[in-house]
């Protein structure tokens, strides 16, 4: 890490995210969000988040593929979560999967 | 600006009460942010301010991810923003009861909104009818009470941070909290093959400088999505 990065990322990332967020009750006031831009933006976080998550539990960060626990470990994540509509049922199903997997060698 | 009124008083308590149970969720991704960054080598103030400041834990670990891999300044803030473009969802949908508020409960909306000052207001304003001074108090009760918790978890992350075993999955741990905000998500056929695409599409680009391959994933993924509603309806 560049230590000099860290403020520039603080004080851009709190202003785009305060910005964000005063959007339509302060800039846009009163606008309405069209349809199609309400769906778009609706699908960010099942979007956004396995395109972060992935290349972690599949990678190994050089060139090759990451050993078998991180995705099994988070399948059981995922189908729990999904079943329960939990996150914190997940986050337990995954820790408890991943402590599972690597207690048994994998 | 504030000269709250009994009935205001007690929507603002409401709120907070009604936000407490649901901080189960925020405290566990505020300790692990905390330890995270101190892990990762941001400064105690660095932590707190970033906590602070930004105030949306997925877009903060997605930021410290980036900073650990060296990503330029522009790219880490410009994804991480693009994790919280949801939050635009939010403000649209709470302006349509804000209709007399001031700017100055605008302006402090814009630290205080997030998924569940959002999902708990939209919620109450639909369920029960009340003056508007009270929808706002209320909502303000569920932030306050969120940013508080958060604070207070991150700072015992912090606590933990250089504490943590050496051969405990630190880098699953990350991935799994991502995992986590997901799972809920998943109990349909469209946003199943969204999440998909985005993590195949994000797997296949990994070599791309510097996490430009998540955008790309990111907003193809939301194109197929779109495509998918599009045959639907």
């Amino acid at each position: 890490m560049n230590p000099a990065d860290v403020w520039p990322v603080i004080i851009g990332l709190g202003i785009a995210s305060a910005l964000i967020r005063y959007s339509f009750l302060g800039l846009l006031r009163g606008r309405k969000v069209p349809q199609s831009a309400q769906r778009a933006l609706s699908l960010v976080p099942v979007a956004a988040f396995p395109a972060i998550f992935a290349p972690m539990l599949f990678l190994d960060g050089e060139g090759g593929w990451a050993a078998l626990s991180f995705p099994l470990a988070a399948l059981a994540a995922l189908v729990i979560g999904a079943v329960t509509r939990s996150m914190v049922f997940s986050l337990i199903a995954g820790a408890a999967a991943i402590a599972a997997l690597q207690a048994a060698g994998l | 600006m504030l000269a709250p009124n009994p009935t205001q008083t007690r929507s603002f308590l409401t709120g907070v009460l009604n936000a407490l149970p649901m901080q189960i969720a925020t405290v566990p991704f505020g300790v692990i942010f905390g330890a995270l960054a101190i892990e990762a080598g941001l400064s105690l103030t660095e932590t707190m301010a970033m906590t602070s400041i930004v105030v949306a834990g997925a877009a903060q670990l997605v930021a410290l991810q980036m900073l650990v891999d060296q990503a330029p300044v522009w790219l880490i803030v410009f994804t991480a923003a693009f994790v919280n473009l949801r939050m635009a969802i939010y403000s649209a949908a709470m302006a349509v009861y804000w209709r007399d508020a001031g700017t100055w409960p605008r302006v402090l909306a814009a630290w205080f909104l997030n998924d569940q000052s959002y999902a708990l207001s939209i919620r109450r304003y639909a369920d029960v009818q009340e003056p508007e001074q009270n929808r706002v108090a209320f909502f303000f009760g569920v932030g306050v009470c969120c940013l508080t918790c958060w604070i207070l978890a991150c700072l015992v992350g912090v606590a933990i941070g250089n504490r943590i075993p050496a051969d405990w999955p630190v880098d699953f741990a990350v991935a799994l909290v991502f995992v986590a905000l997901t799972a809920p998500w998943l109990r349909n056929w469209p946003n199943l093959i969204v999440a998909v695409t985005a993590g195949a599409v994000s797997v296949a680009l990994a070599d791309w400088a510097s996490g430009a391959g998540v955008v790309v994933a990111i907003s193809l993924a939301i194109a197929v999505g779109m495509l998918i509603r599009g045959k639907e309806t």
